[in-house]
């Protein structure tokens, strides 16, 4: 029936949502920690202010992510944000295709009465609605941190929730990425590799690009999907609607593109 | 038809270069109530077949029509109707049979729990255990509950018997003959011929993805050769030349051994020649030397009769 593979996929996997939401939640709870008054954020910036700024750049550092609470979450939360949830991501991806089919059981799946497609596409949904449900906890830890804050939060409620949803198109197309990969090549081992690498390089690229300062290496720094997640400024600059749309569209051709070629080919043994 | 394959073929491709023929133009037809039995040695091209069946895998060329359907194109609508065991039974590890079965009762929306029950009763299945937990036994009765709990039309399964101990085999053959009774219909592959002569009404002999014949289980057993031996003594004309004897053997001075088929009368009209017949054994071949005869790529001496089963 429909909406069965939907359903077990939430009930196996629930828990691990909640854990990686707990730990995203005290991940974005911490800069609030760190930096719990004006002097401390003083000190900070008097620390990186001793740096050159190229070699900041290269961690998306400038001379605003230590000026205020915004710059500052900016900086040690919502910067990583994405690269941390592609771990959540590529591993999403490789349960939506590949590791059932490299365990053998996919075989089983299939001679259930179920589409190939609709294999695929309920548990792409399962893991966004996953994905939601762990930004949403951290969402939480970002409500609760700013709120024992010391130093006054120049943040809108809105403008944190734009920071979350930022987030969304990146992820989403990671696990679409990986998904896409698992089909093609089928095995969970090759298909990690691929996938994890995709993401470090996209993440060097954007970094070194930042860092080398010039047109050349900031319009090749546009293929990375960092450079278009930018979560380092999000809090100032607000969601781009055109960005998101662009990284959703990819998303969406590369889940077109996994389903296409699994409703296509054999199953590996 | 329950079953029926049209020049089913299929040809696996490794990379750009390499081509394997694992199946080569079956034509097949399983009938409706009737255990068809699906013999052939490792890599005959079982398995290859049965996920065919399903979808699985898809043909280089031919199809498959199950139920008066086309197996491919109308997939969902057939699996609701078919039971399937695969060889090896791969799950999901850290999740517990029972959520298994009520996983897959859910997806095909008829889950009986009290049938489920009264299977897992008869085939002393606890199934509260993580599915890692079980030994290959126990998987294979999880997968004969997988297979049969929404009472298909039709079982597909793949050497379903192999690692089943002795009781459990009983009472497999048991819950087939009883399947049968119903007026379902039972497809399943074997190595092993004694286990398909256990239960089959019908098998199909596959070799090298070749059709060898397809035979009623009684003629595969009433044999269309026979061994004979021959007590005598003093002399005893030589029998090599006459029509259907081959492999003769002298077992010793007074005991000869030879395979026969066809009439009798030239062996016994040669026969009067001989000085003193003291004992003539007649032998039905083993179910193990017909397979061979089956398998032999014709080189053994077949007799006419198998030779144009062998054209089929
Ligand atoms: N995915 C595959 N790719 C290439 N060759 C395969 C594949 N699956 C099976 N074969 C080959 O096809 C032949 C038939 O295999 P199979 O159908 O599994 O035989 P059986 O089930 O009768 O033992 C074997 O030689 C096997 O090695
Ligand atoms: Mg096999």
């Amino acid at each position: 029936m429909t909406g069965t593979i939907f359903v077990e996929t939430l009930r196996r996997s629930w828990r691990q949502m909640i854990y990686w939401g707990l730990g995203f939640a005290i991940y974005a709870i911490y800069p609030f920690l760190m930096v719990p008054n004006e002097a401390s954020l003083e000190t900070l910036k008097d620390i990186t202010d001793g740096f050159n700024p190229e070699f900041l750049a290269a961690f998306g550092i400038d001379s605003t992510s230590f000026s205020s609470v915004a710059g500052l979450v900016g900086y040690s939360f919502f910067g990583y944000l994405l690269l941390m949830i592609s771990i959540f991501s590529v591993i999403a991806g490789l349960n939506i295709s590949a590791n059932e089919e490299d365990n053998g059981i996919m075989d089983m799946v299939l001679s259930l009465p179920v589409k190939r497609w609709q294999v695929i596409v309920e548990k792409l949904f399962a893991y966004i609605v996953m994905l939601i449900g762990i930004l949403a906890i951290a969402f939480m830890g970002l409500m609760f941190g700013s709120s024992l804050s010391q130093i006054e939060v120049d943040i809108t409620t809105t403008r944190f929730l734009e920071g979350i949803v930022n987030v969304i198109p990146g992820a989403v197309l990671v696990m679409c990425f990986t998904a896409f990969i698992g089909v093609l090549v089928r095995q969970r081992s090759l298909a990690t590799a691929i996938a994890g690498s995709f993401v470090v390089i996209s993440y060097l690229v954007d970094g070194i690009g930042r860092a080398a300062n010039n047109d050349t290496a900031d319009t090749i720094r546009q293929i990375s999907i960092f450079a278009h997640y930018n979560g380092t400024k999000i809090l100032e600059t607000g969601l781009t609607w055109g960005t998101v749309i662009m990284l959703s569209v990819i998303a969406g051709v590369l889940a077109v593109g996994t389903i296409e070629l699994f409703k296509r080919r054999d199953i590996a043994v | 038809m329950v079953i029926q394959t049209h020049n089913l073929t299929k040809i696996y491709q490794f990379g750009r270069k390499g081509a394997f023929k694992a199946l080569d133009n079956l034509n097949l037809s399983v009938k409706e109530g009737e255990i068809f039995g699906y013999l052939g040695p490792n890599g005959a091209g079982k398995t290859t077949t049965i996920r065919m069946m399903l979808d699985i895998i898809r043909p280089t060329s031919g199809r498959i029509e199950i139920l008066g359907m086309d197996a491919q194109r109308d997939s969902v609508a057939l699996h609701h109707h078919i039971g399937f065991m695969p060889g090896e039974l791969n799950l999901w590890k850290n999740e517990k049979a029972i959520n298994i079965i009520k996983y897959f009762g859910r997806v095909r929306g008829n889950l009986d729990m009290a049938y489920v029950k009264e299977l897992a009763e008869r085939l002393q299945f606890d199934m509260s255990k993580k599915f890692r937990e079980y030994s290959s036994g126990n998987k294979r009765k999880l997968g004969l509950i997988l297979a049969l709990m929404h009472r298909p039309q039709l079982l597909i399964l793949d050497e379903p018997t192999s690692g089943l101990d002795p009781l459990m085999q009983q009472t497999f053959n048991q819950l087939m003959r009883e399947i049968r009774e119903e007026g379902r219909t039972v497809f399943l592959s074997s190595h092993v011929l004694s286990e398909v002569q256990a239960i089959c009404d019908r098998v199909g002999i596959l070799r090298g993805g070749l059709l060898r014949a397809v035979e009623n289980v009684e003629d595969l057993t009433h044999a269309n050769f026979r061994w004979i031996t021959i007590q005598y003594d003093g002399h005893i004309p030589d029998l090599s030349q006459v029509a259907g004897v081959s492999e003769v053997t002298k077992v010793n001075g007074t005991t000869v051994k030879f395979r026969f088929s066809g009439d009798f009368d030239p062996l016994l009209r040669t026969l009067t020649q001989a000085d003193y017949i003291r004992h003539f054994k007649t032998q039905e071949p083993t179910l193990e030397e017909i397979f061979l005869a089956f398998y032999d790529d014709g080189q053994n001496v077949m007799n006419d009769n198998t030779k144009q089963e062998v054209a089929i």
